[in-house]
């Protein structure tokens, strides 16, 4: 169950039907997308395919009839407009047309009546209709998905295509559970369902022992994850930067040089990327100096490499080190403007009470400590709020707590209002009224003290990753098949007998890189073959977009009321 | 058919002289039902019915061969480290719509080739022998085609509107129907000489032996009095046509449009760009430097384990021979890449000027890959020593 390995073939696979020749491969904004994240520029040269056009560009161009088209396009109606204008004037000399989902009967006979010149050679469903990012990894690009505390109808749609695509694309016909107390996890799991009845011929696949399981959870349940600050390289690169299609814009940066100003990170094409994903900061820099040591032995130069500013400094001056390993120039750049946020906000000791605010019941203290970062000047106003905000979900039950004294002071801190707003829509997008699981472990408290004495044991853990998400206790219980029903029941009847070992788990509402690397370990760990998937995958500042759009107009009508 | 004092046109039965509408149910009723005795007439019927129809349609044996053996073809392994953790996996679901499209285009555009190659037939007919006296072409014309009745039309049935001493009615000489001047067109004759050659012809070239035989007395160039429709006013009115001096056929928009589709679409598939033949020539030596790479590989392989099914010298050799093919090949996409740049006022730009720059690309990382990563062979002293230690 590799997703990323699943597009690739897709992709290569329309590639090779098409036979040699010149080829241009036309797509759409979200194709275009799905394509970049799993081939780089100089592995689709290598396909020949040399030119990409945009379906919706609506340039003129002369006509290349010397040329191939592979049309690889998502069954939408603007595109199907759009592909039967092509194809009644046609640019191409031919046309391998693949659609990315399941395609109307009706729509396919229009485009036949509009092939007069009978350029068309292939039409075809290929289900890469999802945004690959890592083997284990997916996600729709959906910013907010909710309108409200239901479904943007479109957002749904588009969930339901992304999701049995995947299942398409792994050969997958799964059971489906969801999340007991959420209504869009459980209505997403009634349109799957739909769509796997009504295709049923396409859901045909060998069968094994145990049946694969789709797990459809709900962002509301963990509204923690998302606002933590995070150390592991790629999740920290999202956090700070944000992490897009791959890509990273540092344009911002100042005296970036010009093809630094945007850089690909992924680790399909970038080995130092690949290895060094779920290290830790420290380790990453570590890496990074080993490597700039070993080529200094080889330049024999005496040149100090200490700090983060002298790696930048020695890469500058050593062109043909930047020639050795390109990459690694990229990543001390990246590293490098990493240093500066965490040195310059004070991000640190931000972390570390964030982290205790995640896991660990000590009000007055954390109260305490909270008030004086709020009133440190190096500090954010964006991690200011995510520390009342991880306050206000930890202790919203508390009787002393005093959420409204720091909103308080958050206001005097000069927080915008957009801001200061989120600590009460927090409440409503995921406070204690709406969450099942035991999200602090206040209440079983049993084992959770064992939990801890375990953790304990094997040593002290670094005070910044301190926090696993709510997801890893999940599917844990599920591979061990002690997931309760009441609060994740089967949709139907059925239900798999044996552990299950095939897992896709999506979260409504969008996954993290955090979560992400939960998953990698637990496929490291256990014989199962899991795949994370959410509608998209969250930073701290997009999750808040996320918060305010679910809670956006639930005000109002209070208000009205 | 002459004989019979009408004209039968369409997908006539031979036998019993049935117009079946269309070449799928014409073959039904003569395979199955009607005329069993005559199979054998129809088998040789039908081998010269399909290979006509290839020469006419100018169908690409490609085009119609479906694809589907490709869809087995095993996917290379990703090369990437992260993925080798995974087991390995096959392609995901897919649905072929192919088939299903190409029926229903088929169905469609049938219809159109009926209709495009019955012009082509009359077309060919009436340009065998057309008289240049106006009153003899006129006869000609409605012998070939029969023209409606100019009584039994009271608007133009194109744009609707009526017809009075202004618009006159005209005959489209391909279907005999009446239509306005606005809703007729003209098609050169020289035009229509080359449509029928095209037609008949054997390749996609004009073939001059066909025209000559079957446009045997073509009328001089000169300008030509048009004779009159049933109204003698047309005549006069007819003669401003004449002063463009070019001999034409006044053809309804329809059959024109028809005529021009197939001419153009004719044109573009006999296309062929330079950058094409370079872009051949390139993967052609590209191909061949596969060959040879892989061949040297195992040479290299055989020579660096001491044995002695192939020498040093021929190793070296096919190295050498390697190395001037990719320099053949490095200096054709450099040739690509360049292409036009010279032309001042017309400059390769946009996309054409990116897809050859992008060719360069392709190119040089395909060198990169393949020749310039090739082992190298062993010097005869260290082959030497390598047989020695093999013993």
């Amino acid at each position: 169950m590799n997703v990323v390995a699943a597009v690739k073939m897709y992709i290569t696979q329309m590639t090779e039907e098409s036979g040699p020749g010149m080829k241009i491969l036309l797509m759409d904004k979200n194709t275009t997308s799905i394509v970049s994240m799993v081939y780089g520029q100089s592995e689709i040269l290598r396909k020949e395919v040399f030119l990409f056009e945009r379906i919706d560009s609506n340039s003129q161009y002369d006509p290349m009839r010397h040329m191939k088209c592979i049309a690889f396009l998502r069954p939408t109606k603007e595109n199907l407009a759009h592909l039967e204008r092509e194809l009644k004037n046609p640019q191409y000399g031919a046309y391998y047309v693949y659609f990315s989902n399941i395609i109307a009967k009706a729509d396919i006979k229009t485009l036949a009546e509009a092939d007069d010149q009978e350029v068309v050679r292939e039409v075809q469903e290929f289900y890469g209709d999802y945004l690959a990012i890592s083997p284990h990894l997916f996600s729709l690009n959906i910013p907010i998905c909710s309108q409200g505390s239901t479904w943007e109808l479109s957002h749904l749609q588009r969930s339901v295509q992304g999701i049995t695509s995947v299942l398409l694309s792994l050969k997958k016909c799964p059971y489906i559970r969801y999340q007991a107390s959420s209504e869009m996890a459980k209505r997403l799991a009634e349109k799957i369902r739909e769509v796997l009845s009504k295709e049923e011929s396409l859901f045909q696949f060998r069968r094994p022992e145990v049946a694969p399981l789709l797990l459809l959870l709900d962002r509301r349940d963990d509204p923690v994850t998302p606002l933590l600050n995070q150390w592991t390289y790629q999740a920290m690169v999202h956090e700070l930067l944000t992490i897009t299609n791959n890509r990273v814009d540092l344009s911002h940066v100042q005296g970036i040089s010009k093809d630094l100003k945007e850089v690909v990170l992924s680790a399909e094409q970038d080995d130092f990327y690949a290895k060094s994903l779920y290290m830790n900061f420290g380790e990453i820099g570590q890496t990074i100096k080993e490597l700039m040591e070993d080529f200094q032995k080889r330049a024999k130069s005496h040149q100090k490499v200490e700090s983060i500013a002298d790696m930048k400094n020695f890469v500058e001056t050593y062109p043909q080190f930047k020639k050795m390993s390109g990459t690694v120039s990229k990543h001390v750049t990246v590293v490098g403007e990493l240093s500066s946020i965490v040195s310059g906000h004070n991000l640190l000791e931000v972390s570390e009470l964030e982290q205790e605010l995640a896991c660990q019941n000590e009000h007055s203290q954390q109260l305490q400590r909270i008030r004086k970062l709020l009133a440190s000047d190096r500090v954010r106003h964006i991690d200011a709020t995510r520390l009342v905000l991880l306050y206000a979900l930890r202790y919203e039950k508390h009787a002393n707590n005093d959420i409204v004294g720091l909103v308080d002071a958050l206001k005097k801190r000069g927080v915008p209002e957009n801001l200061t707003k989120c600590i009460s829509q927090m409440k409503e997008y995921g406070g204690a009224r709406v969450r099942q699981s035991d999200l602090f472990g206040t209440q079983d408290a049993v084992v959770k003290i064992t939990k801890r004495f375990f953790k304990d044991l094997k040593g002290v853990e670094n005070v910044y990753t301190q926090h696993s998400p709510l997801l890893k206790e999940t599917l844990e219980d599920l591979i061990k098949g002690k997931l309760k029903e009441n609060t994740f029941p089967y949709l139907g009847k059925e239900q798999i007998r044996g552990k299950p070992q095939d897992i896709i788990v999506f979260i409504v509402g969008g996954a993290t890189y955090e979560e992400s690397l939960v998953v990698h370990q637990l496929n490291k760990m256990h014989p199962v073959r899991i795949v994370l998937g959410g509608t998209t995958i969250h930073n701290s500042s997009s999750f808040l977009d996320e918060v305010r759009g679910a809670t956006h107009g639930l005000g109002r009508r209070g208000h009205n009321m | 058919m002459a004989e019979c004092g009408e004209i039968l046109e369409g997908f006539l039965c031979p036998i019993c002289k049935a117009d079946l509408g269309s070449e799928h149910q014409l073959r039904i009723h003569f395979q199955d039902e009607a005329h069993k005795e005559h199979q054998d007439v129809f088998k040789s019927l039908k081998d010269v019915f399909e290979k006509a129809k290839k020469k006419i349609l100018k169908i690409d044996d490609e085009v119609y061969v479906p694809e589907f053996s490709s869809n087995v073809v095993p996917i290379s392994e990703p090369h990437s480290s992260t993925l080798f953790r995974f087991e390995p996996q096959e392609i995901g679901e897919f649905r072929c719509h192919t088939a299903y499209f190409r029926e229903l285009r088929n169905k469609r555009l049938e219809r159109y080739t009926a209709e495009t190659n019955k012009l082509l037939i009359r077309l060919g007919k009436l340009m065998l022998d057309l008289p240049v006296d106006p009153l003899k072409r006129k006869t000609h014309e409605q012998a070939i085609v029969p023209w409606i009745d100019d009584r039994d039309v009271k608007l133009c049935p194109s744009c609707a509107r009526s017809f009075n001493m202004m618009r006159r009615k005209h005959h489209c000489r391909l279907c005999g129907a009446i239509m306005c001047h606005d809703c007729t067109r003209f098609l050169e004759l020289s035009e229509a000489k080359k449509m029928i050659n095209m037609s008949f012809g054997s390749d996609g070239e004009p073939n001059e032996g066909a025209s000559t035989s079957i446009v045997k007395n073509f009328p001089p160039f000169r300008p030509l009095g048009r004779s009159s429709s049933n109204n003698s006013l047309n005549s006069v009115l007819s003669l401003v046509d004449a002063k463009t001096g070019e001999q034409h056929l006044r053809l309804c928009i329809h059959c024109k449009e028809l005529l021009e589709t197939r001419e153009k679409l004719k044109e573009t598939r006999n296309l062929k760009p330079i950058i094409s033949q370079f872009y051949e020539r390139l993967q052609l030596y590209i191909t061949e430097v596969d060959q040879l790479c892989t061949l040297y590989c195992k040479m290299c392989q055989s020579l660096n384990c001491g044995e002695k099914t192939h020498t040093v010298v021929e190793a070296q050799e096919l190295r050498g021979k390697i190395l001037t093919l990719a320099g053949s090949i490095d200096n054709l996409s450099k040739k690509i890449a360049i292409l036009g740049t010279k032309d001042v006022e017309n400059p390769p730009k946009g996309r054409t000027l990116q897809l050859q720059q992008n060719i360069k690309i392709a190119t040089n990382y395909y060198l990169k890959d393949r020749v310039i990563g090739l082992p190298s062979v062993p010097t005869e002293l260290a082959f030497k020593s390598l047989q020695e230690s093999r013993r």
